[in-house]
């Protein structure tokens, strides 16, 4: 009897990234094993774990870019994003999702207050934004909070247009709430972090470039995480930071190593795809 | 930054309607109380919709920013 023998290989793909990989339309070997191998990586440094929401923003249009890689259902209950106002959408080197200062904004679905444990002491949020070192707006690139009094507030500017300003706000921006700093190119990883009442962080490329111990006061809002601009929770002035983003996301609160190896994790997908 | 500036009507029409997949109108005030939209989404509107408009220069609200 004649044997056969195949050539080549199989790859085996993470069921996760099989699923995200599917919902997100992505057909390209090298890009799916580029996925197949960011999911098991952020497995592997339990960073997984500790992410509600991601969004990988390079996928070319708001269809393709709006899956949870947690959870890529359509469906509210997974956090798919909804883009609301002027967005731009674009693939390659500078691929990213772009937003407009005028009503740009993405809607997560994730209600802050009851959808995670305990936000105001365990929460991260960040995104990476590319290709512009001065964004536009005078607002947040991410964030839920009171706008009018600072009290609460939960979110990063990475940096205003006209301040320069580069903010991490975790709780009362006027009482220990706040850490901020001028920052000079707005491209790069940044991710919020807070771990507990009083250790929070926020990091640009993986290090720590702003460090509070700092215990402060805020009630969490009964609302959801706005992404390119800040929900006012009351209703007020939305006030956005407009740039072009290629990564999102969101979740419990991360330690340097994790941020950091989150961050080499983000970086070394994104080039691939 | 030029903006179509848009009725309330219409304003209330187009609020949460998709002009390209899971991308949504997003009408919001200006600082003078004009309905308006950008031009990026004007573009997806139908030619008699975009002939109805007048196109003006934004003027956002003021606020003092935390």
């Amino acid at each position: 009897m004649r044997k056969f023998v195949f050539g080549g290989s199989f790859t085996s793909f993470d069921p996760d990234a099989l699923a995200y990989i599917t919902a997100a339309g992505i057909t390209d070997i090298t890009k799916k094993t580029a996925v197949n191998t960011a999911f098991l990586d952020l497995k592997s440094f339990g960073i997984w774990s500790k992410i509600k929401g991601a969004y990988i923003l390079k996928n070319g249009s708001a269809a393709n870019s709006k899956f949870n890689i947690k959870n890529p259902l359509d469906t509210d209950a997974a956090f798919r994003l909804s883009f609301l106002g002027a967005w731009g959408f674009y693939t390659g080197t500078d691929g990213g999702a772009e937003s407009g200062v005028i009503n740009s904004h993405c809607e997560t679905f994730f209600n802050v207050s009851s959808q995670i444990e305990d936000w105001h002491n365990d929460h991260h949020m960040g995104f990476k934004a590319i290709l512009y070192t001065d964004p536009e707006g005078e607002g947040w690139n991410v964030g839920i909070g009171n706008t009018a009094t600072g009290d609460p507030l939960y979110g990063i500017a990475n940096k205003r247009f006209t301040s320069d300003a580069r903010i991490y706000d975790f709780g009362n921006s006027s009482n220990n709430g706040r850490i901020t700093d001028t920052e000079t190119d707005a491209r790069g990883v940044y991710i919020g972090s807070t771990t507990a009442s009083n250790n929070h962080k926020l990091y640009k490329d993986g290090a720590s470039v702003l460090t509070s111990t700092n215990t402060s006061s805020g009630t969490v809002p009964n609302g959801t995480l706005w992404f390119a601009a800040m929900n006012p929770t009351p209703a007020g002035a939305v006030l956005r930071l407009a740039t072009r983003y290629s990564f999102f996301t969101f979740g419990y609160g991360l330690t340097p190593t994790e941020a950091a190896n989150y961050t080499t994790i983000i970086n070394t997908l994104l080039a691939a795809l | 930054m030029i903006v179509a500036k848009i009725t309330q009507e219409q304003a209330d029409k187009l609020k949460g309607v998709q002009f390209v997949p899971d991308n949504y109108f997003n009408p919001i005030e200006d600082v003078n109380g004009n309905w308006i939209i950008s031009l990026q989404e004007l573009v997806h509107c139908s030619v008699e919709f975009a002939n109805s408009v007048e196109l003006i220069e934004y003027e956002p609200i003021v606020v003092n920013f935390i």
